[in-house]
């Protein structure tokens, strides 16, 4: 097998979308550097275009090579269980490759953040980002295979990348409503015109004949769609990027910059949380279970993948 | 004889359908084999199966006499190079690369055959140029170098001049005949152009319906499709004793039928015959190609 993961590496080096897919991540690399000195913020279209770089580079590799290539490979004798790991390994050290070369130069480009970020954070952080990369790795040499059309395939793997993309911001929106909220109703029952129950959502200091009533938010997501919704929001990459950003986040600011915010916020009238370095239970729960989930999809589409391409039948 | 493929009750099934019926196959070791078939005979699917690509239903192959479900098939795999329908090529790539990339697939220790084997199939000016800018014939002709690394004892070629013009039809069947009888290659050869074939190949092998239906060696299908004539007679033990002072090569097919082979002159013929007491009645020529001979052999129905 190392000869058909020696001539997978030869076709990326050979490749000039390999260089361009490169020099993009150095310069996402550049614009994520640029974006946490300017708004102390890492933001998800970065991630996203470095999703895109990996699916774009991936699906026309991995993709040219199950739409033609590996026919070669399986008349000499290898099988396709050997061809679909061989890429898969191929694909997953590029994508190292790609991923080491992006943080050498955020790291460059943003060295004073990184010396005061506790080591232990960064590499939890670098551990969870590198888990998401290899699980859309994984997912896009599953595409490239299953598709068995270069161009078929890197469709399917773009629109994945936006789709999860799309739907982490509205998955949050939903999960974050309250399934309560408050209202105040007269003492004596009173109703409108309509016969319904006088309601209002803020109460008159000074009126002691309102009481404080629970309504149920109709907006309210619950039972077996908010499990599914939560393990969506659990795996999607964008989604944890928000949860590291808030984790990180106030490591962006420097020393002075935060003795200078902690001077002119009054902590009762604006909330400076995210200024807070100190761990909460949650988020170190987070840190600890994040690279979980990548790793699950992974671990799943790897033998899905390789079964199905061994049950392929070419025509 | 010695066979580098041999393949014994071949089936294989899509749906209801059989793309392979039983078939059973000689392929004899040097041979340049022509597989001549309809559309949807079965030659692809069946060349497929020997390339490892499919799995058959039924039935066993042998390549180099190793048995498929036989451990060692792998490195009778590596005896062989293919173009299955179209070459697999890197289309970004130059032809130097592509060259490379099998070499390292097949773990070659080096890499100085590259100038050689892209002379051998007149590509040693492809040069910088990528395989996307390569017309028709330069790919087919890369198909084959790319067939040919790692020197192969076998090659299978699936309608190697489809979309070639004549000048590319011509050359490829010279770097054919040049490998085949310099270096020795085993040649599995399917084309409907059977005009072609019969320009190269030394044995054939005639399927129909997922079946091999006759294989026969070039000398006997030669011997099938000289150029003849029908005689009809009236006696054909005097005709035949006519032809034998004649010094003719003939064949009596009935009692009234003579088949002649080769060029005679038809008015001493008649009179020779009339001499020891037969008439000739007539005298039909018959030049039969293996074209005709293909179409008598599958009953001449249509396409399928």
């Amino acid at each position: 097998m190392s000869k058909l993961i020696r001539a997978a590496f030869y076709r990326y080096f050979h490749s000039i979308l390999f260089y361009v897919c490169l020099a993009l991540s150095l310069i996402s690399a550049a614009v994520f550097s640029y974006a946490v000195r300017r708004d102390k913020e890492m933001y998800a279209g970065l991630l996203l275009l470095q999703s895109l770089i990996y699916a774009v580079l991936l699906s026309v590799t991995v993709g040219g090579e199950a739409s033609g290539g590996c026919k070669n490979k399986i008349i000499y004798g290898y099988s396709r269980l050997q061809i679909y790991f061989s890429e898969l390994i191929a694909a997953s050290a590029v994508v190292s490759g790609i991923y080491l070369f992006y943080i050498i130069f955020s790291f460059l480009f943003n060295i004073s953040t990184v010396s005061q970020t506790p080591v232990s954070l960064i590499m939890q952080s670098l551990l969870g980002f590198y888990c998401i990369s290899l699980c859309i790795c994984a997912l896009c040499v599953f595409i490239s295979f299953a598709s068995g059309k270069t161009i078929a395939a890197a469709i399917i793997c773009v629109i994945l990348v936006f789709g999860i993309y799309i739907t982490w911001e509205p998955t949050e929106t939903v999960l974050n409503k309250s399934e309560y909220f408050t209202v105040y109703t007269p003492k004596n029952g009173a109703k409108d015109e309509s016969g319904q129950p006088v309601l209002q959502g803020v109460r008159d200091p000074d009126d002691e004949d309102m009481i404080e009533v629970k309504q149920k938010n109709p907006e309210y997501v619950g039972g077996f769609a908010r499990t599914l919704l939560v393990l969506y929001r659990d795996l999607n990459p964008y989604c944890q990027l928000k949860r590291y950003n808030a984790v990180l986040r106030p490591y962006f600011y420097t020393e002075e910059e935060r003795r200078h915010a902690n001077g002119l916020i009054s902590p009762y009238l604006i909330d400076a949380g995210y200024l807070d370095t100190d761990i909460t239970e949650d988020e170190q729960k987070f840190l600890d279970t994040a690279p979980l989930y990548p790793l699950a999809v992974t671990a799943v589409t790897v033998p899905l993948g390789a079964l199905l391409y061994r049950k392929k039948k070419f025509r | 004889m010695q066979y580098t493929v041999t393949a014994l009750g071949l089936t294989k099934k899509y749906g209801k359908a059989y793309a392979l019926n039983g078939l059973d196959m000689h392929v004899p070791s040097g041979s340049v084999y022509g597989l001549i078939g309809r559309n949807g005979a079965g030659k692809t699917t069946l060349l497929r199966v020997l390339c490892g690509l499919q799995e058959p239903d039924e039935g066993e192959y042998a390549l180099f006499s190793v048995k498929c479900g036989d451990k060692n098939i792998k490195s009778s795999r590596r005896r062989i190079g293919a173009i299955i329908e179209k070459p697999t090529l890197y289309n970004d790539m130059t032809a130097a690369q592509n060259l490379k990339i099998q070499a390292v697939a097949l773990g070659l220790p080096s890499y100085d055959f590259i100038p050689e084997l892209l002379s051998l199939v007149g590509l040693s000016d492809a040069g910088t140029k990528k395989v996307r800018n390569f017309s028709l014939g330069m790919k087919q002709r890369l198909g084959i170098a790319v067939a040919l690394t790692g020197g192969p004892d076998l090659i299978i070629l699936d309608e190697p001049t489809n979309g070639l013009d004549p000048q590319g039809i011509v050359e490829m069947r010279e770097l054919i005949l040049k490998l085949n009888r310099e270096q020795g290659i085993t040649f599995i050869i399917s084309s409907h152009i059977l005009e072609e074939l019969s320009k190269l190949c030394t044995d054939y092998g005639f399927i129909d319906r997922g079946r091999i239906i006759k294989e026969i060696n070039g000398a006997e299908l030669d011997t099938l499709l000289r150029k003849s004539t029908v005689l009809k007679v009236t006696d054909t033990k005097k005709a035949a004793a006519a032809l034998d002072t004649a010094g003719l090569q003939y064949k009596i097919n009935s009692d009234d039928t003579v088949v002649i082979y080769g060029e005679f002159s038809l008015s001493a013929l008649t009179a020779k015959f009339s001499s020891v007491g037969a008439e000739l009645l007539s005298a039909v020529p018959r030049d039969e190609s293996l074209e005709t001979y293909f179409i008598e052999l599958t009953g001449g129905g249509k396409n399928e």
